[in-house]
């Protein structure tokens, strides 16, 4: 079970949170994304052996979405940041 | 047995005390301090139980948990595949044999052992291939046979619990590295845990006649641990054995409770800063013929029975050996009085030390010699040996009850393996010893591959200091090192795998699952040459014992017939628990009515007073239908759908999830989030609302009202309310990135009571609404805001039963009042049961049922709602689900051509009667009920290009609930009841 740094609520267990998507999965800006766009990113990932960024929700939580940046095979850490907008830093 | 097992003294047993226990029925006795498998041994009991497959008698092989024979049950219908080795002795204590029927003396399947040539190795996958159809019958025989021990037929009576802990450095084995790890460290300040599988602190200390210090090792080890556990900041744990190590230095402990003593197990999540695995090493046998009898015994559990219990494994003994530790054996039996018989020993020479004290002793030494085979029956009668270089046929015999075997030690890699560590082959110590760390881990003696105790009570001094030193403590240099001896403790060795002209059906590699040489020589030979195959194709290491003592030697048997080095073949991969752990641990407290919260609704105890039968909906616990005196659950339906139909039904709906969309952009972000176009969508009315998924399928569907400009109210299915505040909130936070709107959920603040019937309105005026518009005239699809029964509510015109009706939220703690109301004048409730049926009347769709996740709300009839240009959650991917639809399922109503046959959720549709196979089924039915209004079965259900079939007929097909005719059944459109919805108007 990962330990997770969540930067609101300090160093929490992996159940706490939910797993979303790799960010490669994520909208660039979903606003304004075009059909092809939106199939690439839903269908056609990758998923290479290493690190990736990472959608979580802490869920069981603050509710932050986070953004972590986690190597998908040793589960190693890198980084853990809000996911955007600034929104969750004010949770 | 005429001459006593028992020594006249030594060991740590307490020869004042008397045990008395059972085994298979006979009554013996023990003493403090035995093991069960020490107490056997001290009975003479030399079978303990039989083998897995070939039924062959077996005895105690080991002294700790890589024991694979010693298995047996605890307590009459109790805990199988226990090892007598770590089991401390109690009074009464009750044990059973395994793997023997009707006795262990005289088993009726050891005939299969004289089998053996037929029963090689992919047997199974061979022999029972062939008839096809006999399957059915070798099953039951091979049931019957196979396996290692029976489970309890009574439900577990054992108490567990699950406990969380942190510390700054965890050290893992009791033995001299890691009491000596444990010391620096806890001198240092550090939080420290030390955890050990054994009831005895100490490791090898007991087991061995060391000393240090000018004391006895296990002395040393009992003063050590005295004064650990005297420090506030050490925890020591025996009989807890850590069996997992994952990410993020988290380790799972499991710890049984004191012997004797009816605690509970207790399984512990362990995040430590460092961790120190001073595990230590498991010594391994050799594989020549006979090698599995009771009597032959690992070289080191020898003399630890000696050393600890006082237990004479046997009376004459011969040692056989390519390592120095061994030599040890023969001095401490001999010095207790058995009769060594010889030392054999494959290499040329062995330290001069300990050569000189078997010298000593008057033992013969028989280097450069191997040993052929063992022989006997119910116990050992003699070995052969031969000059390793001599020729193969000529072999002297050696007359003796006890062969100690030691082909080397394996350190105790498996928590360092687990945790992500590298491993590599070390030719030194003919070992796989540990390479790089992976995680914030420490390695302290046999573990490493440094065998000496000296070695072990330096490296545990210098990893303690360093992972407390890593875990932010300074450390003082490490005291001086203590003085100690051990002779013979350097662990090179002379790799001996297998003998080599033993090839014999009983020279066994995995004691446990009756793997033989032979076996595994077979499967390299049909091309099962990868480690991770060979395991599985023989069960190699499969067993409860996961090969402690026997992978390794397979391994060398599979290079050595590939001509390869050991070290580029590679382990198996090693895996969580490093021993069993019992289901009821892992599952801790979490069971029964524990497994998961109970959500109830604020209206609960009104529904129990009306001895309500609950049902499970998500999470939550709801009425499914109030029977009344003498009522079956048919009549109880049937009634409250009449009800509704007829009269005025009520029925809580407060576990629909509601939620409150709030800020200057709520009517933008509805637009994303739905389907339907709702920015048309007045203040003051609802609109049926459809949530999709990105690839189009539908989500979830629920109302939206809107309560002014920019306030909205949702309500969504009962059972997806939490993902839906996900889904809002992650589409909120990463799709609509800037715009402002707040999402809360409101689902327990409100409850909600539907009032559904012709008469609904004559109740609610008798309640006393107050509102504005006089309820009775409030326009289907309506909110209003007033009182109900003298309380606020929310009043919401909208209909799931396809009757006039009316949604009222009230505060939750004031909604019995407004419940008892409605019933004092009239109302009568109803129950999920009934809900469901007038649905299916309607043909609206259930969530789950029709909206299955595979189906978007074309399929389902809504083509009108979709088509919005603006960009919405699902647009794209409705489109390119539609863009090639060609034969969908697509919702229709059924009608069997007999309206008293009930068509079921899940049954199959067909084209034609009696058509099976793949490929037939054109649709199913999801979902179905009588309908007492229609006087019929009906059903909704999904078919091929269903829309397009109306009038046509279809089979249903219900063979797996035994129905053996296929049901003809028309198709038609999906709504039996008021088609054009007049009921729901004013």
């Amino acid at each position: 079970m990962h330990l997770i740094e969540c930067p609101w609520c300090g160093p929490r267990a992996q159940v706490e949170f939910t797993y979303h998507c790799d960010s490669e999965g994520l909208p660039r800006d979903w606003e304004s994304e075009h059909e092809t766009e939106l199939h690439e990113r839903m269908l056609n990932r990758t998923n290479a052996i290493g690190f990736h960024v990472e959608l979580w929700n802490h869920a069981g939580g603050c509710g932050s979405w986070l953004l972590i940046d986690r190597h998908n095979r040793t589960h190693d850490i890198r980084s853990v940041a809000y996911a955007c907008n600034g929104r969750s830093g004010g949770k | 047995m005429t001459r006593r097992r028992r020594t006249g003294s030594g060991g740590q047993v307490d020869r004042r005390g008397a045990i008395s226990f059972c085994f298979d029925k006979r009554r013996y006795q023990g003493l403090p301090g035995d093991t069960l498998a020490s107490a056997l041994l001290a009975n003479g009991v030399t079978v303990v139980g039989r083998s897995v497959k070939y039924h062959r008698r077996r005895g105690i092989f080991s002294i700790g948990s890589e024991e694979p024979n010693a298995l047996v049950r605890i307590g009459n219908d109790g805990q199988p595949n226990t090892r007598a080795t770590m089991v401390p002795l109690i009074d009464g204590l009750e044990a059973w044999s395994q793997n023997r029927w009707p006795t262990l003396g005289f088993d009726v399947f050891a005939m299969l052992g004289a089998l053996a040539p037929l029963l090689s190795t992919g047997f199974y996958y061979k022999t029972f291939m062939w008839p096809r159809r006999a399957w059915k019958a070798y099953e039951h025989v091979i049931r019957k046979v196979a396996g290692l021990g029976e489970p309890p037929v009574r439900a577990d009576p054992d108490a567990y619990e699950h406990a969380f802990g942190h510390c700054d450095v965890m050290v893992v084995g009791c033995g001299p590295a890691g009491l000596s790890a444990a010391r620096v460290a806890a001198d240092a300040g550090a939080d420290v845990w030390l955890v050990d599988e054994s009831p005895w602190a100490g490791g090898w200390l007991n087991r061995e006649r060391a000393t240090i210090d000018s004391r006895t090792g296990s002395e040393w080890a009992a003063a050590e641990i005295a004064y650990l556990e005297s420090l506030a900041n050490v925890r020591v744990l025996l009989q807890t054995t850590a069996f997992g190590y994952y990410d993020h230095n988290l380790v799972a402990l499991a710890q049984l409770p004191a012997a004797g003593s009816a605690g509970r197990q207790r399984l512990w999540r362990v995040r430590a800063s460092r961790v120190i695995l001073a595990t230590g090493a498991i010594e391994r046998p050799c594989v020549f013929a006979g090698n599995d009898l009771p009597g032959v015994m690992l070289a080191g559990a020898a003399r630890a029975y000696v050393n600890q219990f006082g237990v004479r494994a046997g009376h004459r003994a011969v040692v056989f050996t390519n390592n120095d530790s061994a030599y040890r054996t023969a001095m401490d039996l001999h010095d207790a009085g058995v009769t060594v018989v010889a030392v054999v020993d494959c290499r040329t020479a062995a330290d001069p030390g300990v050569e000189e004290e078997i010298r000593q002793r008057k033992i013969p030494i028989l280097k450069e010699h191997v040993l052929v085979c063992a022989a006997g029956g119910s116990r050992l009668r003699h070995v052969r040996v031969r000059p390793a270089a001599g020729p193969a046929g000529r072999s002297s015999r050696l007359k003796c009850d006890l062969l100690a075997v030691s082909a080397g030690w394996s350190p105790a890699i498996h928590l360092h393996a687990q945790s992500g560590g590298a491993s590599t082959y070390d030719e030194a110590t003919a070992s796989v010893i540990p390479a790089d760390n992976r995680q914030a881990t420490h390695l302290a003696g046999a573990v490493c591959g440094r065998f000496g105790l000296a070695h072990c009570l330096d490296d545990g001094a210098r990893a303690g200091a360093a992972a407390a030193a890593k875990a932010g403590f300074s450390c003082q240099p490490p005291r001086a090192v203590a003085r100690s001896r051990l002779p013979g403790d350097a662990g090179e060795v002379a790799p001996l795998w297998a003998v080599p002209d033993s090839a014999s059906g009983t020279a066994f590699v995995d004691l446990q699952n009756d793997v033989t040489g032979g076996d595994v020589e077979q499967a390299c030979l049909e091309g099962y040459e990868s480690v991770e195959h060979l395991k599985r194709y023989t069960t190699l290491g499969m067993g409860t014992d996961q090969g402690k003592t026997s992978n390794i030697n397979g391994l060398a048997i599979l290079a050595g017939r590939r001509g390869r080095p050991i070290a580029s073949i590679g382990t198996t991969t090693f895996r969580p628990p490093y021993t069993p752990v019992t289901m009821g641990a892992v599952a801790g407290p979490e069971v029964r009515e524990r497994l998961e919260p109970v959500r109830r609704s604020p209206l609960h105890d009104v529904h129990a007073e009306l001895a309500a039968e609950f049902d499970h909906n998500g999470l939550w616990l709801r009425p499914a239908y109030y029977p009344a005196a003498g009522e079956s659950m048919r009549d109880a339906v049937e009634r409250e759908t009449r009800t509704v139909r007829t009269d005025c039904g009520i029925i809580d709906v407060s576990t629909l999830g509601k939620f409150e969309v709030q800020g200057p952009d709520a009517a933008r972000f509805m637009e994303r989030v739905y389907v339907n176009r709702l920015t048309r969508l007045a203040s003051g009315r609802s609109r049926y609302g459809l949530m999709l998924r990105e690839d189009g399928m539908i989500f979830d569907d629920g109302t939206v009202t809107r309560l002014d400009e920019s306030r909205y109210f949702l309500t969504t299915s009962t059972s997806h309310a939490a993902h839906v505040h996900e889904q809002l909130d992650y589409f909120l936070e990463i799709c609509c990135a800037g715009m402002e709107v707040a999402v809360t959920c409101v689902t327990e603040y409100w409850a909600a009571i539907a009032v559904a019937g012709p008469r609904a309105p004559a109740v609610l005026q008798a309640v006393g609404v107050d509102c504005s518009p006089r309820i009775e005239q409030l326009p289907f699809m309506a909110v209003t805001t007033g009182t109900v029964a003298g309380i606020p509510a929310r009043l919401l015109r909208i209909s799931f039963s396809g009757e006039w009706a009316c949604e009222i939220y009230v505060p939750a703690r004031q909604s019995t009042h407004v419940w008892n109301e409605l019933r004092r004048h009239g109302a009568l409730p109803y129950g999920l049961e009934a809900m469901d049926t007038l649905r299916i009347e309607k043909g609206f769709i259930g969530v789950g049922a029709e909206a299955n996740g595979r189906t978007t709300p074309i399929d389902l009839g809504f083509a009108r709602m979709t088509g919005k240009t603006e960009r919405h959650i699902g647009q794209y991917g409705l489109q390119r689900v539609h863009r090639n639809a060609g034969n969908r399922l697509e919702l229709v109503g059924l009608l069997a051509d007999d309206p008293g046959a009930a068509m079921n959720q899940g049954a199959q549709l067909l084209a034609t009667q009696g058509q099976r196979g793949f490929g037939s089924s054109i649709g199913h039915v999801s979902s179905a009920a009588y309908s007492p209004t229609l006087g019929r079965h009906v059903a909704l259900a999904l078919l091929a290009g269903g829309r397009s079939r109306t009038g046509d007929s279809v089979y249903v097909a219900d063979p797996l609930r035994g129905s053996k005719r296929d049901l003809r059944a028309s198709v038609c459109a999906p709504c039996f009841y008021d088609p054009d919805g007049t009921r729901l108007q004013p």
